[in-house]
């Protein structure tokens, strides 16, 4: 009775991991929802199947890794019967040889500026994917030379340690499969300030926070009106990733850049960086944030200037159209289905 | 809207309020079960140990030995209305969930604690051991399990009341503060002990066939306690609640939207204390009276919970959101749904039946 409720709870627990890796899969690789918006077209993406069964390799990994956690504390059994037991318990970790060949299989459906950030392009992508594929091997190379092949007694210690490194590069490979989806939540659809591509236009005609109902929480800190712009359009824009003057921060990012500087990269953003949205706001609302982070940079001072003439937001003008409305990478994606 | 819930609005609505409805009243069964019983918990041990056949603790011991199983069955019923919610609720849902951030934060860890607590309280040693640990942790279940309550409270109302939703953010407020959330809360909470009386008893009934009649009479007449004086405590504040509401509020919940259901609860109130009468005269768990409290007990949820849906509908553009329900019933999936909803029905009977036969076979 006992297996009979862990094989149906297993299988449960199997089926949660088979929808959540639908929803993550097609925020990447929507496929076919792009044009028909239909469930399934979205749902069966093309990064679905080596995700799928990646992602089931992993549970087992560590479910295999675990266990021999656990045969440890039965101390109601002696060594030999728990080296048998975690050997058995290892043959879970043979799939794991497949792993490279599903990473390569994930990497080559992804779009290709996401596959570039992983392979170079983002020193922080792919320093936490070589710490994935790293930990992955580590524990690889033990399973199958220790565990499955040599037959060996493998300690609590050491078996924490495997399943710590195992979550480790579960963490690594959750961190990339995160970042290579930007400047999107959803790939051509949404991007990761929650702006739609189709709203940029507009936004920037009319402005991003015009008709923002909700007042900044701190405005008297702000010594002019222009900051308080720019303190919302940093709310709205560019507060779901970045702070101020704290992680990720807009003033470590950008405030050593000159003012003209920081008016061109900001104007065009997705050129400066391609995995940034394009900037959504009219050019008053752009120098307004430009001025936000130099006051930062600056220490805040009491006093602020007003920045920016006319000739200043002209210019800011013309490098938005220069940049377009469109993501670095909004193009027609590849998949390789 | 003067029809009858769901009758009256496009079909794509009704679909969703009903799918909504239907799944949060199977959550709310097992959150009654763990609200009120970690409550339960909490308030026995505070009383002196008595030999295990008294009726307290023969309840007592159930409830320590499913409230993690409860527990969790609460929050995977909980997953589907807070879907379905989504749907159909969008910028109110969404806006009171960003406003108390902070304790969809607290949220999480809160339950886990809540959680594992209920893990604690199952112990033997915890049981027999120290009066002080024994409060600290049944205490400390229940108001986990009670600041959820207060939280969905609050967002709730929170997420009805526009009005406040610019100058809460703009004062940074983690609190939403309104005269009716205490007297809601009251009314969950009193509702909830009926609930729970109504599935203990159906344990104690399966479960106590073979023991002593005495320590069965005492198990019934406590159980059939416990329903009478939830039930008691649950129509006084849901008046005290009705009263305190504001007029349009109160309007909405006795309008034609919810009149019927409301009618449906109050005949399921008085089902209930009608069956629970008879158990507590009789001493006595039947087959018959624990169906009329059950029935009786599903009614008054239903009801209750299509007034709740009524305020709801009235307070806030609905008419609105109709385009967007329409939208979302044209993606498909739908029919995945219903399938997979029967294969857990089909796989959950399983498991009773599984775990029965394991028992009888056990008890053989």
């Amino acid at each position: 009775m006992r297996i009979s409720l862990l094989v149906l709870y297993s299988i449960a627990a199997w089926f949660s991991l088979f929808w959540i890796n639908g929803i993550l899969t097609w925020q990447l690789t929507p496929g076919g929802w792009t044009d028909d918006h239909r469930v399934w077209s979205g749902f069966f993406n093309a990064s679905f199947w080596p995700s799928l069964v990646f992602r089931t390799i992993v549970a087992l990994t560590i479910a295999s890794l675990v266990a021999c956690i656990v045969i440890n504390t039965m101390h109601e059994f002696s060594r030999e019967q728990m080296r048998r037991l975690q050997n058995r318990a290892a043959m879970l970790l043979s799939p794991m040889l497949f792993m490279p060949a599903l990473g390569i299989w994930f990497l080559w459906v992804i779009p290709s500026d996401s596959r570039s950030w992983v392979l170079g392009g983002s020193a922080a992508m792919t320093m936490f994917m070589s710490i994935a594929v790293g930990a992955s091997m580590l524990i690889g190379g033990y399973a199958v030379a220790g565990l499955i092949r040599q037959r060996l007694y493998i300690n609590g210690a050491t078996a924490t340690l495997l399943t710590a490194l195992a979550f480790g590069a579960t963490a690594g490979g959750e961190f990339v499969r995160e970042g290579v989806r930007k400047p999107f939540t959803i790939r051509e659809h949404l991007y990761s300030n929650s702006i739609k591509p189709e709203e940029v236009q507009y936004l920037r005609k009319h402005g991003s926070v015009a008709s923002d109902p909700y007042p900044l929480k701190d405005a008297e800190k702000y010594p002019t009106d222009q900051l308080r712009l720019g303190a919302a359009v940093f709310r709205f824009q560019c507060s779901t990733c970045h702070t101020i003057g704290g992680v990720n921060g807009l003033t470590h990012l950008a405030g050593t850049w000159t003012t003209d500087q920081k008016r061109m990269n900001i104007s065009k953003l997705q050129h400066t960086k391609a995995f940034m949205p394009p900037f959504a706001g009219t050019p008053a609302e752009l120098e307004a944030l430009v001025q936000l982070i130099e006051w930062n940079h600056a220490g805040a001072p009491a006093d602020w200037r007003v920045g920016a003439d006319s000739k200043s937001l002209d210019e800011i003008e013309t490098w938005l159209a220069e940049a377009g409305p469109n993501a670095h990478s909004d193009k027609p994606m590849e998949t390789h289905k | 809207m003067n029809t009858v819930f769901p009758i009256g609005f496009p079909a794509p609505t009704a679909l969703y309020l009903t799918l909504f409805v239907t799944t949060l009243l199977l959550h709310v069964v097992f959150m009654n079960y763990v609200l009120a019983g970690t409550a339960f918990l909490a308030l026995a041990g505070l009383v002196k140990r008595k030999p295990a056949d008294t009726g307290n603790a023969t309840i007592s011991s159930i409830l320590r030995d499913w409230m993690p199983f409860a527990v969790s069955a609460a929050i995977t019923m909980g997953v589907a209305p807070i879907l379905f919610v989504q749907i159909l609720y969008k910028e109110n849902f969404y806006t009171a969930n960003l406003l108390l951030f902070h304790r969809w934060m607290s949220i999480v860890p809160v339950l886990i604690v809540g959680f594992y607590l209920t893990y604690l309280l199952k112990s033997n040693k915890l049981a027999t051991g120290q009066f002080a640990l024994r409060i600290v942790v049944g205490f400390g279940a229940a108001a986990c399990f009670g600041f959820t309550a207060l939280s969905w409270t609050e967002n709730h109302l929170l997420s009805l009341d526009r009005a406040v939703w610019t100058d809460m953010y703009a004062k940074g407020d983690i609190f939403y503060r309104s005269r009716v959330i205490l007297p809601r809360l009251a009314m969950w909470f009193c509702g909830a002990f009926p609930t729970l009386a109504t599935l203990v008893a159906w344990q104690l009934f399966s479960t106590q066939k073979n023991a002593p009649e005495p320590q069965r009479q005492r198990s019934a007449r406590h159980i059939a306690l416990i329903a009478a004086i939830g039930l008691t405590a649950f129509v006084a504040s849901a008046i005290v609640y009705f009263w305190m509401m504001p007029p349009e509020s109160r309007h909405a919940a006795i309008g034609p939207m919810s009149k019927p259901y409301l009618f449906v609860a109050g005949c399921g109130v008085v089902i209930q204390l009608a069956a629970w009468h008879l158990v507590f005269h009789r001493r006595r768990l039947t087959c018959v009276l624990l169906q009329l409290a059950s029935f009786g007990a599903l009614g008054t949820i239903l009801g209750t919970l299509i007034a709740r849906e009524s305020i709801r509908i009235s307070a806030i553009d609905f008419e609105r959101l109709y385009s967007q329900h329409a939208d979302a019933a044209t993606k498909g999936g739908l029919l995945v749904f219903v399938a997979f909803a029967v294969v857990n029905a089909a796989a959950i009977a399983w498991c009773f039946r599984l775990v029965r036969r394991g028992r009888v076979r056990q008890l053989d």
